[in-house]
């Protein structure tokens, strides 16, 4: 059963994206989503059904252990198909608006649909393959398919951030290579090649790996797979390409994409935890994650333009989930666990909404998008309630979440980092909320028509937030046995 | 057909040396065509060096990577780029960030550095060619530093893929045991990352009639 799921949730995609592709140079744009979201779903279908048994009934693997689903792949999956579900929900409201504008012929829609679904379906393989060598052919295979719709649209702006996303991100994909290599190395020969790079195997061997190759080797995954986190100092990709990609790409780059590769990253730190102890690993990560904090915060209050601005959010909150993976702790970790994934759903939300008010006033512009609650009220109320919540107010899940990561933080004996995170927490969303207030009721925008939405439209952009204010009131108690195995994991016997 | 061990680990260190000088070639010459087929001839070192570790150590799928490495780094990429640069006027790298003269500098205190750096770092798996780890981390930063001081979309390419091919001589000198699937994904992933850059390449030169990265300044804050 689970090798069926597995293989599902990796070929089902792929069989969509060719289909897509097909339909589309037949000229049917209609078929070409039909056949790419048949293929998305029965994915994101088998990936929740994989992840909710492996929840319950404790790891699941299949294929001689090369797909191993333990409660932390299972979190993954769950949120990649959260998010992927929303940008796949909203596609084809703004394929519909190209449409209207008279851009794109069929064939183009073909394409959009395929690589969209090679984006979702790269994204929820990367969680199940217990490999950090596939991991990397993974990730970077997302890398690749996420640059060509980054630059979708062919206006010269996005081409730019495709191309610097391309170049940036293959160089830190690099990194992360080598630093593959170097786990690989320091297995020695003590492992045979094939379980040399089983996360689970890695884990389990800790001590018996060599101490200064893997230093080196976390070294490298860091920035490497830091770059693809938007980590500071390797995050200058990521306002281009957040902020020039279609917004249902835009969600998923920053909801669902982030995510996984921060899930790379931290399968390193827990490989490095059970061979040397937390303190190295865990150090890095709380140093990084500040500096993210730091440097997201100027840009974040001296923004200009809409769709950046939500991109340094997502470089704030990736930073700030990276220092809750340093700090550990079970505190600071359940805050983890609720913080990604309530950012994913929040930070998806926001980016189709603001997309929505982009296309529509045709400026990414805060000033020309004033008054956005009167003229587009679906889109602009889904946004301001949006940024509420990931500014951190309550009631939410990312409020909570926050919270138990400051104050984990402090339990755990980084008063100082976890004090100087709630400053630039704070100022943050001082920033944050500024702008957008301004976007809602703003005086200064774009003249235009009240613009109405269909209801579907309205609940791709309200359901997701209204699971992450759900998320901060009340735990199922099926929800809190999930974060404990969670927390298990990921405290590494350290937690 | 064997060599012994010490034949394979001199071949790669001469190899070795070989990819480093071509790397400093690359960094200083200013001409896009040159670059392009020095750095096929570079790939097709690497390539050999991986067969060199195969015929020594009887690591078949070692052979069958460094064939792939020679065959799609060394001629069909190099096709493709090639391809791009008749398409478009510009054929030198006319105001680099830094003059050849400094790039060669600095290409010189890479070398030493990477030298200096790699020492005391002993892996375990080795044929014992000492000099493989130092050129391969050497050739990576001669990459970056193509990168980072040129303003050619050409160039920029040429500069990742020699970043590339220090990765690619780590991994096939010192961790040759790499599962196979892992090397065809990275060199899978490679061809793709080139058709990419390929493709936006071409949109480039369309929308901005330039394959100049000056153009690209629009993006700030």
């Amino acid at each position: 059963m689970t090798e069926l799921l597995a293989l599902v949730i990796a070929l089902a995609p792929v069989v969509g994206a060719v289909a897509a592709w097909l339909a589309g140079r037949r000229g049917d744009a209609r078929l070409a989503m039909l056949v790419a979201a048949a293929g998305m779903l029965a994915a994101f279908a088998a990936a929740s059904g994989l992840a909710v048994w492996a929840l319950a009934s404790g790891p699941e693997s299949a294929f001689g252990g090369l797909v191993t689903v333990d409660a932390f792949s299972a979190y993954v999956l769950l949120l990649v198909a959260a998010v992927a579900t929303v940008a796949l929900a909203a596609s084809p409201g703004y394929l519909g608006h190209v449409r209207a504008e008279g851009a794109m012929p069929p064939l183009e829609e073909g394409t959009y649909w395929a690589l969209l679904a090679l984006f979702s379906g790269g994204l929820a393989t990367v969680p199940l393959v217990n490999n950090l060598g596939l991991i990397w052919v993974g990730i970077e295979a997302t890398t690749v398919v996420s640059a060509l719709l980054v630059g979708f649209t062919r206006l010269p702006r996005a081409i730019e951030a495709a191309w610097k996303y391309l170049i940036l991100g293959s160089i830190g994909i690099g990194f992360a290579l080598l630093g593959t290599m170097l786990v690989f190395a320091a297995a020695g020969t003590a492992a045979d090649s094939a379980n040399a790079l089983a996360w689970t195997y890695l884990v389990a061997h800790g001590r018996s790996l060599d101490p200064g190759l893997l230093r080196l080797a976390f070294v490298f995954a860091l920035v490497g797979y830091g770059t693809k986190v938007g980590l500071a100092p390797f995050h200058t990709w990521l306002p281009d390409a957040h902020s020039q990609a279609p917004g249902p790409i835009s969600a998923l780059l920053s909801g669902a994409g982030l995510a996984v590769a921060l899930y790379a990253l931290a399968r390193f730190h827990l490989v490095v935890v059970a061979a040397l102890g937390p303190a190295f690993s865990s150090t890095l990560l709380v140093v990084f994650g500040l500096f993210s904090l730091a440097v997201a915060l100027p840009f974040i209050v001296a923004q200009g333009d809409l769709k950046r601005l939500l991109a340094y959010s997502s470089i704030e909150h990736l930073g700030l989930a990276t220092l809750a993976l340093g700090f550990g702790g079970r505190l600071a970790l359940l805050g983890f666990a609720l913080h990604l994934f309530c950012h994913g759903l929040a930070k998806a939300s926001a980016f189709v909404a603001a997309g929505r008010l982009v296309e529509e006033a045709g400026s990414h512009r805060i000033g020309r998008l004033g008054g956005s609650l009167t003229r587009s009220p679906a889109s602009g109320r889904s946004l301001l309630a949006a940024s509420l919540l990931l500014s951190g107010l309550p009631p939410s899940g990312i409020f909570v979440a926050e919270l138990a990561i400051l104050f984990g933080g402090v339990a755990a004996g980084w008063t100082l980092a976890a004090g100087a995170a709630a400053v630039l927490l704070a100022l943050a969303m001082a920033g944050l909320l500024f702008h957008m207030a301004r976007v809602a009721v703003g005086p200064d925008g774009v003249r235009g028509a009240r613009v109405a939405v269909r209801a579907r439209t309205a609940l791709i952009m309200a359901a997701p937030l209204a699971v992450v204010v759900a998320a901060g009131l009340w735990t199922p108690s099926p929800v809190s046995a999930a974060l404990d195995q969670l927390v298990a994991i990921l405290g590494g016997g350290h937690g | 057909m064997t060599i012994s061990a010490a034949t394979a680990s001199s071949l790669i260190d001469a190899f070795a040396a070989g990819i480093v000088v071509l790397g400093v070639f690359i960094a200083v010459t200013r001409s896009l065509g040159r670059m392009i087929w020095v750095t096929a001839l570079q790939s097709m070192l690497v390539g050999a060096s991986a067969v060199t570790v195969a015929l020594a150590t009887g690591i078949e799928h070692l052979a069958v990577g460094g064939a792939l490495a020679i065959a799609v780094k060394g001629v069909v990429v190099p096709l493709v780029l090639g391809s791009i640069l008749r398409q478009s006027s510009v054929r030198t790298e006319r105001r680099p960030i830094v003059s050849p003269r400094i790039s060669f500098l600095l290409a010189v205190v890479i070398v030493f550095v990477a030298t200096e750096a790699t020492h005391d770092v002993h892996v375990s798996a080795t044929l014992g060619a000492t000099r493989a780890l130092p050129a391969a981390i050497s050739t990576l930063l001669t990459g970056l530093l193509i990168v980072m001081t040129r303003r050619k979309t050409l160039s920029l390419v040429v500069g990742l893929l020699v970043f590339e091919n220090g990765i690619a001589l780590a991994a096939f000198s010192l961790v040759y045991a790499m599962p196979l699937v892992v090397e065809l994904g990275a060199l899978f992933d490679l061809l793709i990352v080139v058709v990419v850059a390929w493709v936006y390449a071409r949109r480039m030169l369309d929308v901005f009639g330039t394959l100049s990265t000056d153009e690209l300044r629009n993006l700030r804050g």
